[in-house]
């Protein structure tokens, strides 16, 4: 439980809030104090184990409602703090197994072994080379000679006979 | 002249001393160990300078401590 209570006979204005640890974690305490910090001056005692007074004092001039509005909004954002570290709490484990998968995933695909020289040595130069089927042998080796041969056999468009002499065979018909 | 109490059980001696460093060129300011305590007294010529000079290092102190005890 959390008790507010504005302090406005002070020269300063300041309002006082005594926070239960056991209900509110310290971690929660000073995630709301640190909040706060741009917005007024804040100051944490632990008068006993159990308990953290906070004292939050105006930068400047501020009414006794101001002051109490201040002091409600440090305690929402006390109870928003302990119910976030409640459930980082709870979750801890599955937090910290997604963020191990995302960096791992970040990291890519594991890259193949290098090739090193030293792999091939021993393959020596006869075996390494032996072609039965010809596969390394080049397409012009291999069919050059007789795709040449082919291509003479065939008659081309140079050939056969011109058109002009086609015409006069008809006339004479 | 303002005299700080920080306890030992939120904030941090380290944090403190940094905020006390940072702080000394505004004001004269003494430390001290008091049990459980820290105790600062700021003192300025002006005491409205003073009391913001102890304010201020007051609320960096709180920050500096809380950072410390995220990364421990």
């Amino acid at each position: 439980m959390a008790k507010s209570k504005p302090v406005t006979d002070s020269p300063r204005a300041e309002v006082k809030i005594v926070v239960e640890r056991t209900i509110y974690p310290l971690e929660a305490i000073f995630g709301a104090a640190y909040i706060f910090l741009d917005r007024c001056y804040v100051f944490l005692d632990a008068p006993d184990a159990t308990h953290v007074t906070v004292q939050l004092r105006a930068r400047g001039p501020m009414s006794k409602a101001e002051l109490a509005a201040l002091g409600g909004e440090f305690e929402n954002e006390l109870l928003a703090q302990a119910w976030r570290h409640a459930i980082v709490e709870k979750h801890r484990d599955q937090l910290a197994d997604i963020t191990t998968r995302a960096l791992a995933g970040a990291l890519g695909a594991p890259p193949l072994p290098d090739v090193n020289a030293d792999d091939f040595d021993d393959l020596d130069g006869a075996e390494a080379f032996d072609d039965p089927l010809g596969i390394a042998v080049p397409w012009e080796e291999k069919y050059g000679k007789a795709a040449s041969e082919t291509a003479a056999a065939v008659p081309g468009p140079s050939a056969t006979a011109p058109a002009s002499d086609l015409t006069a065979d008809a006339r004479k018909k | 002249m303002p005299t700080l109490r920080f306890s030992n059980a939120i904030y941090d001696g380290k944090a403190i001393d940094a905020a006390t460093k940072i702080y000394a060129g505004h004001a004269t300011i003494s430390c001290r160990e008091e049990g459980e305590y820290y105790e600062l007294d700021v003192s300025a010529p002006d005491p409205t300078r003073a009391q913001e000079v102890a304010d201020e290092l007051g609320n960096y102190a709180l920050a500096l401590s809380i950072e410390y005890k995220k990364r421990a």
